[in-house]
């Protein structure tokens, strides 16, 4: 127990006013003769005791208020003995301190959150620090923000600077910011430095620990001190997942959207009510989990029905609780009014029922005649002589089914068509070339693996998995109630080899049972390409007849579709880029962040980047929903989402001795005095104190009033 | 005190208006207009009673002897004047004034005043100004230039002993053996026995007894605020005390001690009239003596 300001206490000599005062009035004595003295006499006898028993109420009463009074204002606090941090008796040290800001800093305790808490303790700190000591102020998240960035005796800035941090959204890289801290306080060799780490200490913030400790072996002349903030994580409830399923979102079409929600708390919860909305509108459908056991995930398909056409957003919401930042989680989506499918054939004249795209334009637009010109998707057929004039850009997503040898031309446009974000769909053939596919290396480097020599007549026929998909086209059919591929069967196909491209890997759509793939994908260039092992034809194969294949492909068209809207969901900090139609080149644009209203700030121009136009918007640093407007236009021109890092959810804290070890690992640096350990103010009274001297107050003027009242 | 300040103007020209009637008979010693219990020969016509030797013959009805042959004397209602005794308090507890003026400034004035009035509607006034002990009388008088002896005497009076109402009425009530009309004057602040005796013995007196209760205002709502001292008049204590925490009580047993007194008139058929000295002496005399002249016409 201590006080913050011990001075004032010497006002608790202000304790003698209302004693002074009371014999003040006793003293203070006016005469006067008086007939009517037995009455006078009586009222006494009657009332003596009483009147000294409330003259001795009122005097301590007064007495206590000025105590109470004197009390706050000396700031009574509880402290706890904590380990030094700012270098304190032995002199000046060039500090750096490092301030998490992530996002789960934001996380409560129903009073102040942890980002302020650390805020607070820096303040606190730099009460303890020696005269002259060099500062500076870095805020860490995934990225590091020098507010000073070289060590400054300037401690008026340094609170200003600490004064204007502000949290983020992004997740946590502590070790990214000790190593720029490090790099600060190079130049100060010979001088006694600190890196002051204040943070929650969540798990994941800490996962280039191995990182720290060799940042630590290269600069032994720097004492390492991490303050954690609030005592363990606290229990959290998070949206850590947020997108469409099922086919292409069309408008007036339902939307499925599934919704995961994590329990990352020690104890299960029940009854969370999960909601979504588009366009930041009344919830549109909801749905109550039953029950979330500790450390799971959950689950849930939700609905939304778009009416327009357009860039839509969508966010999904749980109850609020300590962490408000993950309570709901946002995606963008493009609804389409109509895609343009291409299907180039490779099969000449034949009747169209021999056509090697038959099957699959019917599975594209699985409805009557009829029906089809108000189908979604708009199907267009061209032979692979066509290929070469046809304006590939105007199309969504090109199959190529059966398709021969390919000229240099249609494999440059079928190039650029996917690095312009295309979506590219094989279905080899009779007429593939296998090995004059491998000799052209502008479309092997396309394919997500080689075309393997053709094997046929295969007995017994091989049948497609049945189980253990992991495609997200596919992953549907994990669930037996959605029904299986497990009756196609494979007597002929083309042996798939999956090939690399640095980081990226094709993924598996489909395998055969056989464990060879079926199915692959990957990206190229801003497109995706997709390569089956076997024609889309009843030949060798099954797969066309099988009803799966039209949730096949209808699902396929979704995920490619996704795939381009990925692009409208980023993590904080990413910036946002959408090519947009040439005439709004150089015109200005703005932008509706999330939290605003609908007011519109300027964000920039479109740009010119490789002769198209381009919106480029790089402040997103908060999650939500951004909306982009051109002029005055009432609907937006894109819509983009800033997603949270799911591990920011999770509050639990990384062990805390590994933690505080670190400011015990060996360094040459001279133990500074300050390393001792110190008094930290723990729990402060001042406003409690406050609070009672008011009461008093108040019990003090009724008592005074009542006995005021004649008697 | 300036014996020509004792007599109000106003006081005296409302007070001559109204004037103080006896309310019931008294036994005065020269025809008045007040009733007499003596029947006498004057105008009204009371009875017949039958001729004595040494009758005044001048009083035979000559008519009923006429007719009757037999000596009858016309008795006549006699109209007397009344001897007013004014008794003034003159104990220390008088000496108190909140204002400008004390209670026995007050009670000076009134009595003069009251003198005034009922010598110049020709009645007879005595005196008395009493302590423990009766300190001054001046025996009745029915003369108006007598006034000025009367008020030279009030004014001179000085309160310097305590009270004891109960014995200095004893000793008047032996000098007025007429029944009259007795003018009590008083804080009243004696014990109350000795009030109840007095009051009780001028009742069978055949007496009409009214009693002024001259009280100061401060007396009445005891207003004081902060911490006072309080010197008795009368007695040799001092109480200190803050009088805002006492005033209920204080209120409550003085107002008993009124109720008391009260009681103790109306047992004994005393006028009681609260003579507050905030007010006018004017307002609180003619008040009284309108009251008083209301009650006569009903009675």
């Amino acid at each position: 127990m201590g006080f913050l300001n011990p001075w004032v206490l010497a006002g608790l000599a202000a304790v003698s006013v209302p004693v002074a005062i009371h014999l003040l009035n006793r003293f203070r004595v006016r005469r006067t003769r008086w007939a009517a003295m037995r009455f006078v006499q009586d009222s006494l006898r009657k009332n003596r005791r009483r009147l000294q028993i409330e003259d001795l109420i009122l005097l301590i009463l007064r007495c206590l208020v000025v105590v109470a009074l004197v009390m706050a204002f000396a700031r009574p606090v509880l402290r706890t003995l904590v380990p030094g941090l700012f270098a304190g008796g032995d002199g000046p040290a060039a500090t750096v301190v490092l301030l998490d800001n992530s996002a789960s800093m934001g996380q409560s305790n129903g009073v102040t959150s942890r980002f302020e808490e650390g805020r607070k303790a820096i303040r606190e700190s730099l009460d303890q620090l020696a005269p002259g000591s060099p500062l500076a102020l870095y805020l860490v998240s995934s990225r590091v923000d020098p507010l000073i960035a070289k060590p400054a005796s300037d401690l008026p800035r340094f609170r200003r600077s600490l004064e204007l941090a502000a949290l983020s959204d992004r997740s946590t890289d502590l070790a990214r910011g000790i190593r720029a801290a490090c790099d600060a306080l190079r130049p100060l060799e010979g001088q006694r430095r600190e890196i002051v780490v204040y943070t929650d200490s969540q798990a994941p913030a800490w996962e280039g620990l191995d990182e720290i400790r060799k940042l630590q072996q290269e600069h032994p002349g720097i004492v390492l001190r991490p303050v954690i903030l609030g005592a363990a994580g606290e229990d959290n409830l998070a949206v850590v997942g947020l997108q469409a399923e099922g086919g292409v979102p069309a408008a007036g079409q339902p939307c499925r959207f599934r919704v995961e929600v994590a329990n990352f708390g020690t104890k299960a919860v029940e009854g969370v009510r999960v909601t979504v909305s588009a366009d930041d509108l009344p919830p549109s459908d909801e749905t109550l989990v039953a029950r979330i056991e500790p450390g799971a995930t959950q689950s849930v398909s939700l609905f939304v029905r778009f009416d327009t056409p357009g860039f839509h957003s969508v966010t999904a919401r749980i109850p609020p609780d300590r962490l408000a930042v993950d309570n709901q989680r946002s995606t963008a989506l493009q609804v389409v009014d109509r895609m343009e499918v291409l299907i180039v054939d490779g099969s000449g004249q034949a009747p169209v029922p021999d056509r090697d795209g038959y099957f699959l334009a019917n599975a594209l637009a699985p409805v009557a005649p009829d029906r089809k010109a108000k189908h979604y998707l708009n199907i267009s057929s061209v032979p692979f002589a066509a290929l070469n004039r046809a304006a590939l850009a105007s199309y969504d997503t090109v199959f190529l089914c059966n398709p021969g040898t390919l000229s240099e031309q249609a494999v440059a446009a079928l190039r650029s068509y996917v690095n312009n974000g295309g979506n590219l769909v094989i279905f080899p053939g009779p007429q593939t070339d296998p090995a004059a596919w491998g000799k052209n290396a502008a479309l092997d480097a396309l394919l997500p693996a080689s075309l393997g020599p053709k094997r046929t007549g295969v007995k017994p026929p091989v049948a497609l998995q049945s189980e253990g998909f992991h495609h997200p086209v596919t992953a549907i059919w994990n669930d037996r109630g959605e029904g299986g591929l497990g009756a196609v069967t494979y007597s002929e196909w083309f042996p798939l080899e999956l090939k690399t491209a640095g980081d990226v890997r094709p993924a598996v759509i489909l395998r055969l049972a056989n464990n060879e793939p079926a199915a692959v994908e990957w990206p190229a260039g801003r497109g995706r390409v997709v390569l089956f092992n076997a024609p889309a034809r009843p030949q060798g194969n099954n797969l066309v007849l099988h009803p799966g294949f039209v949730a096949l492909t209808q699902r396929l068209m979704g995920y490619l579709n996704r795939s381009s809207a990925a692009r409208l969901v980023l993590g904080p900090g990413d910036t946002f880029e959408v090519p947009v139609a040439m005439e709004l080149l150089g015109r200005d644009f703005s932008v509706v962040r999330p939290g605003d209203d609908t007011s519109r700030r300027p964000a920039g121009r479109v740009e010119l980047d490789d002769q198209r136009a381009v919106v480029r918007y790089r402040d997103t640093d908060a999650v939500g929903a951004y909306r982009i407007y051109i002029g005055r236009e009432a609907h937006p021109l894109a819509v983009f989402a800033v997603q949270l890092d799911p591990a920011e959810s999770d509050l639990r804290q990384a062990p805390r001795p590994e933690i505080e070890a670190l400011a015990k690992a060996p360094t040459d640096a001279p133990e500074p005095s300050a390393a001792a350990p110190r008094l930290q103010v723990k729990k402060e009274y001042g406003t409690v104190l406050l609070w009672l001297a008011a009461l008093l107050a108040l019990a003090e003027a009724a008592l005074a009033h009542r006995m005021s009242v004649p008697r | 005190m300036a014996e020509h300040s004792l007599l109000d103007p106003e006081t005296v020209s409302r007070g001559e208006a109204l004037g103080l009637m006896a309310r019931r008979v008294v036994e005065g010693y020269r025809v008045g207009e007040h009733r007499s219990p003596f029947r006498g020969f004057a105008i009204e016509f009371a009875q017949h009673r039958e001729y004595t030797a040494g009758d005044d013959i001048r009083h035979l009805d000559w008519k009923v002897l006429g007719r009757s042959d037999r000596y009858y004397i016309k008795q006549y209602e006699q109209d007397t004047n009344y001897v007013a005794h004014i008794v003034v308090d003159g104990s220390r507890s008088m000496n108190y004034g909140s204002g400008k003026i004390t209670k026995l400034h007050f009670a000076k004035a009134l009595a003069a005043c009251l003198a005034y009035l009922i010598l110049v509607q020709r009645d007879a006034v005595a005196l008395a100004l009493f302590d423990t002990e009766t300190r001054e009388y001046l025996p009745r008088t029915d003369n108006l230039g007598k006034i000025h002896h009367i008020m030279n005497r009030l004014a001179a009076f000085e309160a310097t002993e305590g009270t004891a109402i109960g014995h200095a009425v004893e000793q008047i009530s032996h000098k007025a053996r007429n029944r009259g009309i007795v003018v009590l004057i008083s804080d009243v602040f004696d014990d109350e026995d000795g009030l109840t005796r007095a009051l009780q013995r001028l009742h069978f007196s055949g007496h009409e007894v009214i009693l002024f209760h001259v009280l100061d205002p401060y007396e009445l709502t005891f207003p004081f605020t902060g911490t006072w001292k309080f010197l008795g008049l009368e007695e040799l204590t001092e109480l200190q005390t803050s009088p805002a925490d006492i005033r209920r009580s204080y209120l409550e047993n003085f107002n008993a001690f009124r109720g008391r007194v009260r009681t103790a008139c109306e047992r004994y058929n005393t006028h009681y009239v609260l003579a507050d000295t905030g007010r006018s002496l004017a307002e609180v005399l003619s008040g009284y003596l309108a009251f008083r002249r209301m009650m006569g016409k009903k009675g």
